[in-house]
């Protein structure tokens, strides 16, 4: 069997992974060298002026320390240096609150990395928007309902936040198309059951607000359940999902991350070899494999703290190989030492099919956006 | 057995470098392929090395303590584990390195210095070189022929063997006889996802250099395991396994031995274990203490002392090795959680 990857028919790969497109970087892993990760996911900051209901944040808490213009300069040149090709401001916190956030944008960007950024957009005003969105691959409103009464009570904010958010997201299509950017703006609803009454309002708030998509996914959880996601709750939200899904257009896509909805939750690889590939960084500057091992009790991953050290050292370092080999390893056991569905999942995938021999990993083809975040 | 000394030879190499031109020599015959090295370990390995090259097949060697510095008579037996049968006495002045079977040990020359110690060691000590019974699954090819007898009410691995062809390397008769022991109770469907995997882990000499710089695959680690490979998937081939599309969640789960016992008694269990790696972990005594084990696959522990942050997640991953060895082999080892600093949010 061959894994087509470029087998796919939407415009924006949001449910699977763009990992054939560094076939090279694959390669050189499975040769056995030290690669750089193709992407970086980090915030620059813990700290966020919302309060989700579903935030996986909560369950990441770390020894905190400030990331400051210094340390994010230093990161983004050594990123470049060794051949990091993307990095996205997610991770655990909200990175525009940041005083450093405008300048990590423009100065990753000068250095030839692709920058991206998952916010809630609300402190990204017009004038903002019209600084921010050059330097940037993609930007992505985190926003889990369509109705202002909704939108407070599940983003943990005031109900008069909404019309600002609403507003703020006019305001970066508008400077889109003044400006003829690349970038591209979209909308994430992370959906628990219990927000069912949320996906087609959002729907279609995000065809009426003109961005190019909406992707509806899974909440994740971690091992023991503490957020208390109800998998089983999925199943029967699939016609409404279907629906919202009915509602794209030529210039807007709405996609359902169905493979992790339908997955409840369950992987079908027990190795992680997705890490290497697809690094995470708290807020806090500690560099962990992933994000759901940010939290001080998941410490024998932990690998070092940009604050205190350079990244390259850090990925040049015996013990950064030494964690990522004992996550391939069969001593860990993704299916049983993990919270549901990571962002690593889907290169873990594939991934893990490819070492089975029940793959084989081609170059895809074709022009793809968002190449350099896999 | 004679015996040398380390020392004197690296003086006689030196003094023949600058005293002789043509014809240099190392001063004995059988040293011919020696060069010293600054690195102790590394010069002595070339110096054994370069012995079973020269056809000896038994050499003691005496170093004095202030050339070994630090290193542990463990380390060095483990360091030279792969060229032979060590034997290591040492007194306050000086250490013995006896290594035999240096002729033995050659034959294994064709696998990476990383997994040589344990086929070698396996190879003195063969459990399943079997010819295959009648009623199993069978697999052969120009190495030998595997054979597995199948589970009668479930598709798992009851029984496996390997009897080697003449011309079979003794590293893969090695490596096929820790494979039939890895699968005995396996599901077929855990045998042809995770075997080979399992397999490169447990032949791993964590004292030698590892054989890649990025991640250890058994593509990328050796030969061998795809000679292993082979056999192996040549014998599933003949079962109905690779028509089976359900999800693998093998698990073995803590021990029956270790679920039987009560929280307090894994927690002094663990206690007793970590306390005696404290001080090679954390450089000094009682700096580790164990939490809670009231989960049968969990450990939470607490640093005590000044250790730095570094040393503490270097020792956090050690001491699961540690606890996975000494009491129950799916011991996970957490820190103290941390709680959401955040007044905002719910949980």
């Amino acid at each position: 069997m061959n894994i087509a990857i470029d087998d796919h028919v939407e415009r924006l790969i949001l449910d699977g992974t763009k990992i054939g497109w560094h076939t090279d970087r694959v390669r050189d892993w499975m040769d056995g060298k030290r690669i750089a990760p193709v992407t970086i996911d980090m915030a620059l900051t813990r700290s966020c002026n919302y309060g989700c209901h579903y935030c996986y944040a909560m369950l990441q808490e770390n020894d905190r320390s400030t990331i400051n213009k210094e340390v994010i300069t230093a990161f983004l040149d050594d990123c470049a240096e060794i051949g990091v090709k993307g990095i996205s401001l997610v991770s655990d916190g909200e990175s525009t609150i940041s005083p450093v956030f405008m300048h990590t944008c423009k100065y990753g960007h000068e250095k030839g990395l692709s920058m991206a950024c998952g916010t809630n957009g609300f402190v990204l005003t017009k004038s903002k928007s019209e600084e921010l969105l050059k330097h940037l691959t993609y930007l992505r409103i985190n926003i889990s309902a369509g109705e202002k009464k909704r939108y407070a009570e599940i983003m943990g904010v005031k109900e008069e936040w909404f019309d600002r958010i609403v507003q703020n997201i006019k305001d970066m299509v508008a400077v889109k198309k003044r400006d003829k950017l690349t970038c591209t703006i979209g909308l994430q609803m992370v959906l628990m059951p219990e927000y069912a009454d949320q996906i087609l309002p959002l729907a279609h708030l995000g065809r009426d607000l003109g961005v190019d998509y909406l992707v509806i996914k899974h909440c994740s959880d971690n091992e023991d359940g503490d957020l208390g996601v109800n998998y089983s709750g999925y199943s029967s939200l699939y016609d409404l999902l279907r629906e919202a899904e009915s509602l794209s257009t030529d210039t807007y896509q709405c996609t359902v991350k169905w493979s992790k909805i339908e997955a409840a939750g369950t992987r079908s690889y027990q190795r992680c070899y997705g890490a290497p590939f697809l690094l995470q960084i708290s807020g806090s500057g500690l560099v962990a494999p992933c994000g759901m091992l940010f939290n001080e009790k998941y410490k024998k991953f932990h690998i070092g703290n940009i604050c205190e050290e350079r990244f390259k050292d850090i990925w040049a370092s015996d013990r950064y190989w030494e964690v990522m080999n004992y996550l391939a390893s069969p001593e860990f056991n993704a299916q049983k030492m993990c919270g549901s569905l990571c962002l690593q999942h889907k290169v873990n995938e594939t991934l893990d099919k490819v070492v089975k021999g029940e793959a084989e990993l081609l170059p895809s083809s074709g022009d793809i956006q968002h190449v350099n975040f896999i | 057995m004679q015996k040398f000394s380390y020392e004197s030879l690296v003086k006689d190499y030196e003094t023949n470098l600058e005293t002789q031109t043509r014809g240099f020599s190392a001063g004995l015959p059988w040293l011919e392929t020696w060069v010293p090295d600054d690195d102790v370990l590394a010069s002595i390995n070339n110096l054994i090395e370069a012995a079973q090259n020269g056809g000896i097949d038994s050499v003691a060697l005496s170093v004095k303590m202030e050339t070994l510095k630090l290193l542990s008579e463990n380390n060095l037996a483990a360091h030279f584990s792969h060229l032979g049968k060590i034997f290591i006495r040492s007194s306050e002045e000086e250490v013995i390195i006896e290594i035999s079977d240096l002729q033995k040990a050659i034959l294994f020359s064709d696998v990476r210095d990383y997994y040589k110690t344990a086929l070698r060691q396996r190879h003195d000590n063969l459990k399943f070189s079997l010819n295959a019974p009648n009623d199993s699954v069978v697999f052969e090819n120009q190495n030998g022929c595997l054979w597995l007898e199948l589970g009668e009410q479930e598709p798992l691995v009851r029984e496996a063997g390997f009897s080697p062809s003449p011309l079979c390397a003794p590293s893969l008769v090695a490596a096929m006889d820790i494979l039939c022991e890895i699968i005995i109770g396996l599901p077929l469907l855990e045998v042809r996802e995770h075997a080979i995997v399992k397999l490169e882990y447990r032949l791993r000499n964590r004292e030698k250099h590892l054989p890649v710089q990025g991640i250890i695959l058994p593509q990328n680690a050796d030969s061998i395991f795809l000679n292993v490979s082979e056999l192996l998937i040549g014998c599933l081939h003949k079962t109905e396994v690779y028509k089976v599309r359900e999800v693998n969640f093998y698990d073995p789960g803590p021990s029956k031995d270790w679920l039987a016992r009560s929280p307090n008694d894994r927690e002094i269990e663990c206690q007793r274990a970590v306390d005696s790696s404290s001080i090679e972990l954390l450089s000094y005594a009682k700096g580790i203490r164990i939490i809670d084990a009231h989960k049968p696959y969990a450990v939470t522990i607490k640093f005590e002392g000044d250790a730095t942050v570094g040393v503490k997640r270097k020792a956090a991953l050690e001491i699961e090795k540690i606890l996975r060895r000494d009491c129950d082999p799916r011991l996970e080892v957490f820190c103290l959680e941390m709680k959401d600093a955040s007044q905002l949010r719910r949980l």
